[in-house]
Order: structure tokens, then sequence, then C-alpha cells
């Protein structure tokens, strides 16, 4: 056995080194031969040549060479390096001659390679200053690794923004991350031996109760959802909560893991935008209206007319002394249909003025697309456009919201009678269609076309469609298209915008929304 | 006498408003015709029978202006009253400054609707009775030799028969011949007759040149 000189101070705490100075000399020759024998890493000493001179049995395991077959030979020739990588190595741990875990391919007796963490501590020169060799210690990359994993899933747990929590199989915490900590306004400290439930269980007070689960997922291996929990310092926290229980080899629940993350903020920001969606929407839909207003008034007044017109004759009728009912009863049965007309009127224009949130409801398309006629029939009737709706769904309702969809609907076809102003009578046609269509699962979406004869739209400007404030209308806003395209969004679908072929010219604007699936007593 | 009963031709895109006036002027003495489309009443113009013209600003197709226009271009001289909405005044304006007798913004008064039809079916009886007076006017004029005609504006320039005599070199014989001649073939008795007749000359004179 070599003789053994101790450690560096340095590597030692100031009381150990006390200790070691205590004992005898082959005492401590004798402990620490104990020690290195016994290391789980590959413990090799060198001498200032790099040659072998103690190999311990870790390091015989890990290289499959004997101590016998080793003793003596370069240390960097028996792990398998080439003579080039081992004069690497040389001149990188330098003048010092330290390097501190460098994971390395070796080769293992066999020629089978393993990986390596390599450290070179070097030792004390003797009284003649001659260098006193190295210990290399090789640690097995696997182990190294696994602690290396653990370390850095700990950490992230410990970092993580997402609340974590990790209890025992009846729920209670017994590791808490500082996120988690912080959501629930409680230090790690306070949240261990809480209950994730909301029912105190034993020796716990209810106020322990963190009431991030439902009770019905007592005892269960899997459950997500949102929660709301009320905090004294936040009263409407409302939470996303996924739970996973842990299980041993034998299927045993041995933990179960919460983790979780705060919503509030999130459900507040949706709520915001859904609000500026909505508003949006309504804006839209004012600026239509206030676009058709000179149509509106015009349309009203016609109704207006006639009941006037009849209501004035009848009178005038009798007042003359001509009391003959057919005449006064026809024009009365006149004014009452009248009537009825400029309501629904007076109703289309309402609707669209009405401020709402979004609601998707099914949707009767054909009962939608009387309503639009008439408000279309409207826009189109100064310019000579001829406007027809097509519906061909059968009865089968859409999921939509109803004014959004009048409101996309009326916003494209309107752009398109508009764009149809310079070409011949003969073409100012505009089609509104429905159709089913066939996905490539089992629901099936309606495809609503709009599709005009217009001066279509030029190649360069084909992307800067529906963009806010881009217009090709002489007094447009530019918001027509980009509110259409947020609704429709809103709706999960979205605009397609293609050009006609050349024989056809204009334009055709598109998309899909979902339709109602069949009613279940009426299967497929 | 009983006068054949006028028309009073509606043209309006909108069914009921057209039908409701329809019921409304059904309380004068008049037939009305009902048109969706001008096409169709420049179809269906009886120009023989007087009348008047109730005639939407804004239709679909030819417009109430173009049919104003096309009724110029053909001749026919019926008054037109124009019926508008909101916002239709520029167009309403350019109408009456192409000789519209009035119009009327919806909804309308009753009493002014009928009073206005009224108004429009009197001036065409007149404008009707003035052409006639014209044509015969002008048919009797064709009938007088130049020398008479000479003589004719003589006349009309408050000359004596002594005068003219002098102004045309021939006896004041001949020029009492001539006077008689031109209020027999003028048909009419007496100076201030003649003149009358020759103002309706001038007018048709007028109104040839005008053209």
């Amino acid at each position: 056995m070599p003789e053994i000189r101790p450690l560096p101070a340095s590597d030692v705490s100031p009381s150990l080194c006390r200790d070691l100075a205590a004992l005898p000399h082959e005492d401590l020759v004798r402990w620490a031969c104990t020690l290195v024998e016994s290391s789980d890493r590959a413990e090799v000493f060198v001498d200032d040549q790099w040659r072998i001179v103690f190999w311990s049995p870790r390091a015989a395991v890990m290289f499959g060479w004997s101590r016998d077959t080793v003793f003596g030979k370069g240390i960097t020739q028996v792990v398998g390096m080439t003579a080039e990588a081992g004069r690497a190595l040389r001149l990188r741990t330098g003048p010092a001659g330290t390097l501190l875990r460098e994971t390395l391919s070796l080769r293992r007796a066999g020629g089978t390679r393993i990986d390596a963490m390599l450290s070179i501590h070097p030792l004390a020169a003797d009284e003649h200053g001659r260098t006193g060799g190295a210990l290399f210690t090789f640690q097995d990359d696997e182990a190294s690794r696994v602690n290396q994993e653990f370390r850095k899933f700990f950490s992230a747990v410990d970092q993580s923004m997402v609340g974590a929590l990790i209890a025992d199989p009846d729920g209670f915490v017994e590791y808490a991350n500082p996120r988690s900590a912080e959501m629930l306004g409680l230090s790690p400290v306070q949240l261990i031996g809480c209950s994730l439930f909301g029912r105190g269980e034993g020796p716990h007070a209810p106020g322990d109760c963190l009431g991030l689960l439902p009770e019905e997922s007592m005892g269960q291996a899997e459950w997500r959802g949102d929660r709301q929990v009320t905090r004294d310092a936040r009263p409407d926290l409302t939470l996303y909560v996924v739970l996973s229980g842990v299980r041993d080899a034998a299927g045993r629940l041995v933990n179960q893991v919460v983790l979780f993350e705060d919503l509030t903020e999130r459900r507040a920001l949706e709520r915001a935008e859904r609000q500026l969606r909505d508003s949006l929407a309504h804006t839209g839909r004012l600026a239509a209206l206030g676009e058709m207003a000179t149509t509106i008034a015009h349309e009203i007044n016609q109704p207006l007319t006639a009941i006037s017109n009849y209501s004035l004759g009848s009178l005038r009728r009798l007042r003359g002394g001509d009391l003959q009912p057919a005449p006064i009863v026809g024009a009365l049965t006149e004014i009452s249909a009248l009537v009825t007309r400029a309501g629904a009127i007076v109703r289309n224009v309402r609707r669209m003025a009405r401020q709402q949130p979004m609601a998707i409801l099914p949707v009767d398309v054909d009962a939608l697309f009387g309503q639009l006629l008439t408000m279309l029939r409207m826009s189109a009737r100064d310019s000579d456009v001829a406007v027809e709706l097509q519906c061909g769904l059968g009865g089968t309702r859409v999921l939509a919201d109803e004014t959004q969809l009048s409101q996309i609907v009326l916003n494209l076809a309107r752009n398109g009678i508009e764009a149809m102003a310079d070409v011949p009578e003969a073409r100012r046609r505009l089609l509104v269609d429905v159709t089913p269509e066939a996905a490539r699962e089992s629901p099936v979406a309606a495809r609503f076309t709009i599709t005009d004869h217009g001066c279509g739209i030029a190649d360069e400007h084909l992307d800067m469609i529906g963009t806010p404030f881009f217009t090709l209308k002489r007094d447009g806003l530019g918001l027509g298209l980009s509110i259409t395209r947020t609704l429709l969004e809103a709706h999960g679908s979205r605009l397609e915008v293609r050009r006609n072929p050349p024989e056809d010219g204009g334009m055709s604007f598109s998309f899909t929304l979902p339709l109602v699936p069949d009613a279940p007593e009426n299967p497929r | 006498m009983n006068p054949v009963r006028p028309i009073v031709y509606v043209v309006d895109d909108d069914r009921n408003v057209r039908q409701s006036i329809d019921f409304l002027l059904g309380v004068i003495e008049v037939d009305v015709r009902l048109h969706a489309r001008a096409e169709e009443f420049l179809d269906h113009y009886q120009p023989g029978i007087p009348g008047c013209l109730l005639l939407d600003v804004r239709m679909p197709g030819m417009s109430g202006l173009d049919l104003q226009e096309a009724m110029r271009q053909q001749d026919i001289d019926l008054p037109i009253i124009f019926i508008s909405g909101h916002g239709d005044i520029p167009m309403v304006v350019r109408t009456m400054q192409k000789g519209a007798l009035d119009f009327l913004q919806k909804p309308f008064n009753d009493q002014r609707l009928l009073d206005l039809v009224q108004e429009g079916i009197a001036i065409d009886r007149t404008r009707r009775a003035e052409r006639r007076e014209e044509i015969i006017a002008g048919a009797r004029f064709e009938l007088l030799t130049p020398r008479e005609r000479n003589t004719l504006e003589l006349i009309l320039r408050g000359m004596t028969n002594k005068e003219m005599a002098i102004a045309l070199g021939i006896s004041p014989k001949t020029i009492e011949t001539h006077r008689a001649r031109i209020m027999e073939k003028m048909q009419v008795d007496s100076l201030a007759g003649l003149m009358r007749a020759w103002q309706v000359i001038e007018r048709l004179q007028a109104r040839r040149e005008g053209r």
C-alpha cells in the first residue's frame, strides 16, 4: 500500500482537520483507505506522471480492470483515452493540476463505453518540492444524472409560477411550493398539514381547509376543473386545479399532487375582451344603420304614406255621407297590413341597434333570411341590384349569435351591392346562399357565401382586406370588414375571400358555422 | 255639358302607395291608371284625354326625372305632380326647374293632393283648348294670300284704310275688299276679334320658335 498524504486542508472543515491531526498517523492512513475503498465513486491515485498507484474497488467495478492489471500504467490509457486526448486533458488541468466535473466518454475492459464525470484533485508536493501526483475521481454518469434530474425537477417545482402541493393519500399537505403559498395567502410552512378539501378532517380546524378540491374528488386519482376559492386577501380567486395521484408499484395511492393556476386575471381579461368585442360589434351595427338611415326612413315612410292615404280617404268618404262599408273595410284591412310592414322594419332596426352580449344559440337561417331580405332590398333599391337569398339547410339550424350573424351577412351583402354600382344593370345580382358542408368528421357545417358581380378587388389590395381603416370605398370608414372578421373569429370561423371566375366577375366572401346536431329523438 | 272623364296617371314602384292614392282619388270624378314603372306609363298614355300625372321621384330603372325628360322629348305635355320622400329635395328642385306643376312630400295631405290634381287637370284642359285654338287660328291664317297678310299686318299696326292705301300703293277700295276677305277667312266680325286671333297665332309662332 503506498503512502498517502492527507487531502489539502481547504477541502476539509477546520474541526475535522483538528480531529484528524489528533489521530495517530497509521490510524489516519487506515481511515483514509477505508473511506476511499468504500466510496461509491471510482477513486484513483496517480503519481506525478499520472501512473496508477491506487485503484479503488469501485474503479475496478466501473472499468472492469482489476487492481493488479492496472498498477503502474498510465491512467488515460487505462480508461481508454487516446494519447492525444490524454495530452489534451493534461493541458486542461493546467499548472494547478485541478479539473472539476468533466463528463467524458470512456472505455471499459472489453471495449464497451461508459460515460463518467471526472474530477482531478492535485495532491500536495512532498518536502523535496516534487509534485505529489493526483486523485482522480470518476462518477458514473447514470447516478449523477439521476441526482441532477432530481435537483432540476425540484428547483423547477419550487420556482414554478404554478402552485404545487404534494399531499398524503388523505389530502393533507406535505409540501407546498412558494407560489402556492403566495396565491393562497399563507406561508409554505402554514400550508403543511392543511387539507386540500373543503371540509376539515381529524384535528384540523375549518380554517385549515383550502377547498382546492371538491368533496367528490376525494379518493379519486384524477380531477381537474375550475374552483372558486375564498381567501381573506382574495375574495374572488378563480383557480384551475389539476389533481393527480402518485401510486407505488403495488398500485397503492402514496401521494396526491395538486397543481393550480390563478385564472382570476385571465378571466377578467377575457371578460374585458368579450365586452370590447360586443361593443365593437354594436358600434359597427350603429355605423351601418347610420349609413342606411335615409333608406330606412324612406322604407318606413312608404307604408306611412299609404296608411295616411287610406285613412284620409276613408274619412273623406264617411264625412261626405258615403256609408258603403266595402271600400272602408278594404282600406282598414290595408292599413293593418301596412302597420305590420312598418313594424317589421322598426323591429329590425331596433334589433340592430340593441347592445347585447354575444349569445351563441341555434338560429333558424330561413327566418333570419326573411328579415334580412327586407333590409337588403332597402339597400339594393336605389342601386338597382337584384338580391337573392337562398337557404339550402332544410330547417336545420346553425349555432351563432343571431344579431351578429345578421350583421355579418348584411355587411358583406352591402359591400357586394356597393361594389356593383358601376357595372351594367344586367350584371347587378347579389346572391347570398347557405349550403350544408360535410367536414372530415361527422359534424357538418353550414357554408354561407355572398357572391357579387362587381368590380372585384385588385391583387395588391386583397391582403389588406379586413385590415382596420383600410377601405376601397370613397366615403368608407374601413371598419365593416374588420368588424365582420372579428365577429367571425369570435364564432370560431374565418372569412374566406375568393375572386370569381373571369366570366362571372366580382368576389365571393364565405364562412362556415356549425350546424346544430340532430335532435336525439330524430337520430340519423 | 258632360266632358270626358279626365285620367290621373299614378306612377310609383310601391304597390301600397300606388293603391292608396287610387283609393284617395276615388272621391273625385276621375279615371285612375296605376303604373309601377315609367316605361309602362309611356306605353299606355292616352294623348287625347286630359289629365295629369302623379310621379314618384325615386324608382328603380327609369326614375321620375328620366320620365320627365322622356315626356319632353316625346312632346307629351301633361302636368306632372312629383311625389317625393325625405332627402329628395335637390331632385325635386330640378323637376320644378324643368316645369313640373308642383311636388308633394310623403306622407301628404289629402286636400292638397286633390287640389293639385284638380289644378293639374284644369291646366291640362286649358292647355288643350289653347292648342286647339292655335291650330284653328293657324289653319285660317294659312288661307290668307301674301297681299292679305301684308294688309293684316298694317291693320294690326292701327292704320286707317287711307294710310294703308298710300302705304301699299293701292286704292282705298281695294283695301276695303282685302279687309272684308281677311275678316271672313279668319272668321271674326270685329277688329277686337281679329286682334285676339292674331295673339293666338303669335303664341303658336313663339312656341314653334321656342322649340
